[in-house]
């Protein structure tokens, strides 16, 4: 099981696309030279997938070897980038317990932020080491059981997550989060139809 | 570009830091081009290099795409040039810089591999030239974790390196398990980089493979679905139970040994019921303990892998095993226990006198299975 990372993001509707808020990654399992694309793509991944969220859903998409789980909780996103032996009931709580820290921490002012926050966050990044062990975050679900009260909607690969007509290709070529390098890893894992490295 | 020349320069880059761990082939190696974490310290402007093929910071190499084909072409012309046209025709320094290249690029390349150990075996100082191995052969896994040819090369030199020494070498067979958890990490399921490193453990003194013992059950409960990981432990515990009892690393007998390990993937089985390589893990053990692990259990184990049994399909599971009618138990919990009912049933289980604590376990891996599957149950019915 890995959390490769976490992301908290304000929802701006469907049309626009999401602020980031806070957001920690371990990306020391992927080559020295990928990292910082990992990184971007991560970001861009969970603005894509958090602006198709709406309020108060659940969603789960397949994408390359990750499952991303996104919750939106009144305008607060809340992703986890895990691999698929993560359990799914975990890395909801995981979502759950770093919406409320960060909602306790921010005491309501988040709503107001309209800049993305790319600085690291000590906390988040404590929470993703904690929580490589899915049992630490299922000791919260034992309490937690209205978890399963909303449905949760998976989705087999992150395209049917995009509304008609939208492309992941074009949404890479267009995203101000991917620099050219990255987007050029990305055409190449593509390419290869590489088995891994690249989100 | 000339692939020639970038050939000397890249062997000239490795000479100079011998501490480069990590090659990328990238698309290309302008500052803006290059995806890092913190803006490229620029290396030292009076570089040796093409700085259009190559980068290096941070003890990390960068090269170009264009500049690794250029030089893969030009490194097999020099190494069948000098097939072809017998072994003294070309000098062993070049030989070495060309199959450098060549395996770090493709390090599939057998004749590559196995040119560079004729060489080391002519090799005046062949302890220097087995470092160079070792790191060149760090590297090709760093750009490919899983190639069995690169492994092969490497255990080749460590067995050379290790039948001379005459003291047991452990900061170097701590570096290859360290390596082999990278190239592990890098790729899941990595079945070379694991079984590398169980051969790796045969080398190990007492107390190094009691920590290596610890260290493999940290990273199995991080890692509870890979088998390779979990079949390293079973091979690390089997080479444990085979050193003699009086052994330091046994002073805990072999029967606890199980007996801990059981309890240990009680609360992992528990929680992630489904995994079919902790099961896998499970019955392992269990039939160790049929066999008695006392006096010879190398002989005495049965494989899980060599029962035709165990493979059986997971609709028939539910023709046949009527314990779980009408609910759908996930399959490796099902194969588990049905092969502890062949075990009793086909009298395989070894007789006389182990045969009291063989039903013994069987009885409790049944006793645990059923409690696994009622909460199973008990859990479905919350709906969750």
């Amino acid at each position: 099981m890995k959390i490769t990372a976490l992301t908290i993001l304000k929802f701006n509707g469907d049309t626009a696309d999401p602020t980031l808020l806070a957001n920690a990654s371990d990306v020391s399992n992927f080559g020295y030279f990928q990292r910082s694309s990992v990184r971007e793509m991560i970001i861009f991944v969970s603005r894509t997938v958090g602006k198709r969220t709406p309020l108060q859903r659940r969603q789960s998409v397949e994408h390359e070897e990750y499952m991303v789980h996104c919750y939106n909780k009144n305008g607060l996103l809340g992703l986890a980038f895990v691999d698929r032996a993560y359990p799914l009931r975990g890395a909801f709580s995981v979502i759950n317990k770093i919406l409320e820290e960060y909602e306790r921490q921010a005491v309501g002012s988040w709503s107001s932020i309209t800049t993305d926050n790319k600085d690291s966050v000590p906390w988040l990044q404590e929470a993703l080491v904690k929580y490589q062990d899915p049992s630490e975050a299922d000791k919260l679900t034992k309490i937690q059981r209205d978890l399963d009260e909303t449905k949760i909607i998976l989705h087999k690969t992150i395209d049917s997550v995009l509304a008609r007509g939208e492309k992941l290709d074009s949404l890479v070529e267009k995203s101000t989060d991917l620099s050219m390098a990255s987007q050029v890893f990305y055409k190449q894992a593509k390419k290869a139809n590489s088995c891994c490295v690249i989100l | 570009m000339d692939g020639a020349c970038l050939i000397l320069e890249l062997d000239h880059i490795l000479r100079s830091d011998p501490l480069i761990d990590e090659v990328g082939l990238v698309p290309s190696v302008s500052a803006d081009a290059l995806p890092l974490e913190q803006a490229p310290q620029s290396a030292d402007s009076a570089s040796a290099y093409d700085p259009s093929a190559f980068w290096v910071g941070d003890h990390k190499l960068a090269v170009a795409l264009v500049a690794a084909r250029a030089m893969y072409s030009a490194a097999l012309l020099t190494l069948k040039r000098a097939r072809t046209a017998g072994p003294t025709s070309t000098g062993d320094a070049e030989l070495l810089q060309a199959t450098q290249v060549i395996v770090i690029v493709n390090p599939e390349h057998y004749t590559a591999w196995n040119t560079r150990k004729r060489v080391l075996l002519r090799s005046p100082a062949p302890e220097g030239a087995a470092s160079v191995e070792l790191q060149l052969s760090a590297l090709a896994l760093s750009v490919h974790p899983k190639s069995e040819a690169t492994w092969s090369h490497r255990r080749w030199v460590l067995r050379n390196l290790l039948q001379i020494a005459k003291s047991p070498q452990c900061s170097v067979l701590e570096k290859e398990s360290a390596l082999a958890q990278r190239c592990a990490e890098l790729r899941p399921m990595n079945y070379r980089a694991w079984s590398h490193r169980a051969w790796a453990a045969q080398w190990m003194p007492p107390g190094q493979l009691r920590a290596e013992l610890q260290a493999s059950r940290v990273w199995a409960e991080q890692h509870v679905t890979d088998n390779c990981g979990l079949h390293y432990r079973r091979r690390l515990i089997l080479l444990v139970l085979q050193r003699s009892p009086g052994d330091e690393v046994t002073a805990t007998s072999p029967g606890l040994l199980v007996e801990q390990e059981r309890a240990w993937l009680t609360p992992l089985l528990d929680y992630y019921q489904g995994r079919e390589a902790l099961w896998l893990h499970r019955r392992f053990f269990a039939q160790i303990n049929f066999a008695g692990a006392g006096a010879e259990p190398q002989a005495t184990v049965k494989q899980p892998e060599s029962d035709p049994k165990a493979s059986t399909s997971p609709s028939q599971a539910s023709d046949t095993g009527g314990t779980f009618k009408g609910f759908p138990v996930p399959f490796p919990l099902w194969s588990a226990e049905q092969t502890l009912v062949d075990e009793v049933d086909s009298g395989s289980v070894v007789a006389s006198g182990i045969m009291a604590s063989a039903a013994e376990s069987c009885a409790r891996e049944e006793a645990f299975v059923t409690e696994v599957v009622e909460r199973l149950r008990s859990d479905t019915n919350l709906g969750l």
